[in-house]
């Protein structure tokens, strides 16, 4: 009976680290795999398995949680990585593709910028995202994204700015500051 | 506050290059006197900045469907694997516990043993405990011995509660401790009531039970 209570309640923290954050890790962990599908799930799988097992860091605000994550599957990540390298020398002898040692930790570094910022606009509400993909991305007017949108066009405008608004907050969560996001323009 | 500047929200709009020739330059003429604007056509050019290496195949990208089931069956084996630990690593502790108390107390009729119990998981965490409990005349006393043997999972130095649930189901907070890897605890707590008022005994951890030994 009592085994049933904690299966449930586990399958229910589970779904929920998943819906949460399993979206905004996903790209993530796309690009600290180099775009290996297989193993993004698995670094994905282990990040929310850890948060599932370390009930302290749900307890934290909401950013400091996804800061957690972020960090977590980036060390997975590297971890498998290197052990992968390893079983393949130790297997194989064969001169590796890359020039070796810190290739690791130069590719997480390398790519958490650009991919921090994909993570975080996955963070943004459907309204918010699809503003953004039509006025910024696919280059529509306000105009035009009002009638793709079917909203009147100073809601196409409050919603961009608030878009904005959410996209800073939350590269604010995963450790970037204000004064950081200008220094990389 | 003077009234609301209607062009507070239009930055984002102008910036991503969305406003008309008409908006454009109505909105460049406020912006030569609106301090506010100008800061925040500023803040959303670094902001538009990051998007541009950006695609928006990234932003809409799918998590696959396979991510969930694979997370749960993960789960589920890690669960059966804890709690094959904790049943077995708790049976252990519990016969050595037993061990050492008829050592200790080979024959002492005023001491006796009344319960040990093992605590099992209700929740995954790296703290493992057993309890030994002794009828007083006063109640129970409770010799807890708590373990923190998992690896990672709670931060170093957690705070612990020993609560005891009465048979009608009200929790007494008894005692507290701090636990960090590796590190270990005995101590004795006691309570009012006597053995056979006590449903269970539990170890909290953010207020929540961790580990759960009914009697």
């Amino acid at each position: 009976m009592s085994a049933t209570l904690v299966r449930t309640s586990d399958e229910a923290l589970l779904r929920a680290l998943h819906d949460e954050h399993a979206h905004a890790l996903w790209s993530y962990a796309v690009s600290l795999t180099r775009g290996d599908h297989a193993r993004a799930q698995d670094v994905v799988q282990e990040t929310l398995l850890r948060a599932w097992k370390t009930p302290a860091v749900l307890d934290q605000s909401h950013g400091s949680a996804r800061g957690w994550l972020f960090t977590v599957a980036k060390r997975i990540a590297i971890d498998e990585w290197r052990s992968a390298r390893n079983r393949h020398e130790f297997a194989a002898e064969q001169v590796p593709e890359r020039p070796t040692d810190d290739v690791a930790d130069t590719v997480a570094e390398h790519v958490v910028d650009r991919h921090v910022v994909v993570a975080a606009l996955r963070t943004l509400s459907p309204e918010h995202r699809d503003v953004v993909l039509e006025c910024y991305f696919r280059g529509a007017s306000v105009a035009q994204a009002a009638e793709t949108l079917g909203v009147p066009p100073g809601t196409i405008k409050s919603r961009a700015h608030y878009a904005l608004k959410a996209l800073r907050l939350a590269l604010e969560e995963m450790g970037l500051s204000m004064a950081q996001i200008a220094g990389t323009t | 506050m003077t009234s609301p500047d209607p062009f507070e929200h239009v930055d984002v709009a102008y910036v991503f290059g969305a406003l008309d020739a008409a908006e454009v330059a109505q909105f460049e003429t406020h912006l030569a006197t609106c301090d506010d604007c100008t800061a925040r056509v500023a803040e959303a050019r670094s902001l538009t900045a990051l998007l541009s290496d950006v695609s928006e195949a990234e932003i809409v990208a799918a998590v696959p469907d396979t991510l969930l089931p694979g997370l749960l069956r993960r789960a589920g084996a890690e669960r059966r694997r804890q709690r094959w630990i904790t049943t077995g690593l708790a049976a252990v502790v519990a016969a050595c516990l037993v061990t050492i108390a008829i050592m200790a107390f080979p024959s002492s009729p005023s001491r006796h043993v009344d319960r040990t119990v093992a605590l099992a998981a209700v929740v995954t965490s790296p703290v493992k405990a057993s309890a030994q409990l002794t009828e007083t005349e006063s109640g129970t006393q409770i010799k807890l011995h708590c373990t923190y043997t998992g690896r990672d999972g709670h931060e170093p130095g957690a705070l612990y509660w020993l609560v005891v649930v009465d048979k009608h189901g009200v929790p007494t907070k008894l005692s507290n401790w701090r636990l960090g890897p590796g590190e270990d605890q005995v101590f004795e707590a006691t309570t009012a009531l006597p053995v056979n008022q006590i449903d269970s005994i539990e170890i909290t951890y953010a207020s929540h039970p961790i580990l759960s030994a009914k009697l």
